[in-house]
């Protein structure tokens, strides 16, 4: 029983956390959208809780693990929470990355256009990120497996966006610094997605039993193996 | 210890009477929950939800018996509800605003999950007991829309009106101040305030003429025979013709001659041009414009389609408001009231139709008019 209860407490924080790093990313890319230096800056401030919620969510998974030896699902949950939690911290991160070039761009003239569709860009990964989160609440590897197809649409969004702004400057030199800061942008994005996606995998994985697709994790590749 | 048959049929009849009582007032609460268009979530001092209202049910993306039992998080995950929820079993009333995701209304049961985004107040109210908190949203989405749409257009309508009215200002100062000047500066000041005040007038003429179609909106059509929408298409063509020729661009004409319905042909011909026109300032770069009236289903298209610069993604939604410039800079250059495009669409909906648009960068831009055709009679049930 004590065990169940520890289980409910670190559900509810990895919610929290899930809920904190959902906000982030929205904000940032409104603060991006909007030039609004402010909202960067408060994510960027927020991200300080995210770090303090990713630490204690870690100590509550470990303090379970020591204390209580889980045996199969909620030993599988347990290590899939641990993975999860760190996905969610670098999504943190990263949010809390853009806001930084939102401070920048926002100080910067509005006249240069993004040469891409950003707003349409952030908001697949916003979704990816939502629906791994969900797909992970209900242990539902329908939604999990679209999360990972949507991994592929933003990749392809990235590549373009890589051609675009070689081709900015080319034609223009002088926007050389503003054309790196909108790569990054779109690469952030796109960091974003792939940890969303490793979220993914990662609720394939505990709710399927199959732990070999844990270990080759960095080969992006490759997707998980289904039984 | 013995209690007498007739004091314990007494207590069961109080104790039913008490249920039924009961059941009734929870059939009423039910009803009135139900009746709510927000949505109203309770949780318990676990977090789990305990009752939902039946406008609730879409934003949790399922039945309200299947979320009974859920942590509040597993459903609605943002930072904001969860304050307001703890705040709310903490005994204290706390509100907030969050955008979230939710399911969208039209995502089809086994398709793909389609997301919707959402704008909503919250506001938490603690049960009697610290028993559980009780939590109302109220979506707001549409009315912060309408908000931003009213905040631009007065900023817009005072910016558009001001700028000329300053350059009369400078001038007319000026002319004051030099008596003497020579005639070519007085002929290149006049110029300027001929221009000016041309294009304030042209402002207020065009507001006018908006006001007017949503004054009298849904054009009594009754009272219109029907038109064939060719010769108008025609006489558009011809309005626009003068300055197609100084923007060297072709405007090919493609007419199903057999479409006519019920209308006011002069303000279908305006909304024409105001397309036409656009078409050619804005996508003139193309060489050309494609222009067609046809009959799809049963509605009848008028359709501009240009190949130019096209127009981005994020201006598509907003372009057929009042004042709206996707490039402040270069439409007011060309010469655009900022009216055109809304006009088309007051004209259009007053018709009983709509208009729509589709563009990409480096596509061009098609505007479309769709307007219903009166369906003939042998399609008409029996």
């Amino acid at each position: 029983m004590l065990l169940s209860r520890q289980l409910e407490k670190i559900r509810k924080e990895l919610l929290h956390m899930g809920a904190l790093c959902e906000e982030s990313v929205d904000c940032s890319v409104r603060a991006i959208l909007t030039r609004d230096a402010d909202l960067a800056r408060k994510v960027i401030d927020n991200d300080d809780q995210i770090d303090d919620a990713e630490i204690e969510l870690e100590e509550e998974c470990l303090h379970a693990l020591a204390l209580y030896q889980p045996v199969a699902f909620d030993l599988r949950y347990l290590v899939a929470v641990l993975k999860i939690n760190s996905d969610l911290e670098r999504i943190g991160d990263l949010a809390a990355s853009l806001s930084e070039a939102a401070v920048m761009l926002a100080s910067r003239p509005a006249s240069v256009e993004i040469p891409f569709d950003l707003a349409g860009m952030s908001r697949t990964v916003q979704e990816m990120l939502h629906k791994s989160l969900n797909a992970l609440v209900n242990l539902d590897v329908k939604l999990a497996a679209e999360v990972r197809a949507q991994d592929d649409i933003v990749d392809d969004i990235h590549r373009g966006v890589y051609e675009a702004v070689q081709k900015m400057i080319q034609n223009d030199p002088r926007s050389a610094e503003l054309a790196i800061a909108y790569l990054g942008l779109s690469r952030k994005l796109e960091r974003m997605a792939d940890h969303a996606t490793y979220i993914a995998r990662d609720v394939v994985c505990l709710t399927e039993g199959d732990f070999s697709s844990y270990h080759p994790r960095s080969d992006k590749e490759s997707p998980a193996k289904q039984p | 210890m013995k209690i007498p048959p007739h004091e314990l049929a007494k207590a069961l009849a109080d104790a039913t009477a008490h249920a039924a009582g009961l059941s009734r007032e929870n059939a009423e609460l039910q009803s009135v929950l139900g009746a709510m268009r927000e949505a109203v979530v309770a949780v318990g001092p676990d977090e789990r939800i305990t009752r939902v209202n039946a406008a609730a049910a879409p934003l949790l993306g399922m039945t309200a018996d299947s979320a009974r039992g859920r942590l509040l998080g597993e459903s609605l995950r943002h930072p904001v509800i969860t304050r307001v929820a703890r705040a709310g079993l903490s005994g204290k009333v706390d509100e907030g605003e969050m955008e979230i995701f939710v399911p969208a209304k039209n995502a089809s049961p086994g398709g793909s999950s389609a997301l919707a985004r959402r704008l909503f107040q919250v506001r938490g109210t603690p049960m009697p007991g610290r028993t559980g908190a009780v939590l109302v949203l109220h979506d707001v989405t549409q009315l912060r829309r309408l908000e931003v749409v009213r905040q631009d257009f007065v900023a817009n309508a005072s910016h558009e009106i001001k700028t000329p009215v300053a350059a009369i200002q400078g001038v007319v100062e000026t002319l004051a101040d030099a008596p003497e000047m020579n005639e070519t500066d007085r002929a290149r000041f006049m110029d300027i305030l001929t221009r000016q005040t041309s294009r304030l007038s042209k402002i207020i003429e065009d507001l006018l003429t908006l006001s007017r179609i949503e004054r009298g909106l849904a054009v009594d059509l009754a009272g219109f025979s029907p038109e064939p929408l060719a010769p108008i298409g025609s006489a558009a063509v011809e309005a626009c013709a003068p300055r197609a020729n100084a923007a060297k661009v072709l405007i090919e004409a493609d007419f199903d001659a057999g479409l006519a319905l019920p209308c006011d042909p002069s303000m279908i011909e305006r909304a024409l041009v105001n397309l036409l026109e656009n078409a050619i300032k804005y996508g003139g770069s193309g060489g050309r414009v494609a222009f067609r009236i046809a009959r799809e289903n049963n509605q009848a298209v008028l359709e501009v389609r240009d190949f130019g610069a096209g127009i981005s993604s994020e201006h598509l939604p907003r372009i057929f408001e009042r004042f709206y410039r996707t490039d402040k800079a270069r439409s007011r250059e060309q010469g655009g009231t900022g009216l055109g495009l809304s006009i088309v669409k007051h004209i259009a909906e007053s018709h009983g139709g709509r208009v729509s648009v589709e563009s990409s960068p480096g596509a061009g831009a098609t505007f479309r008019i769709h307007l219903p055709l009166a369906p003939p009679p042998a399609a008409l049930p029996a």
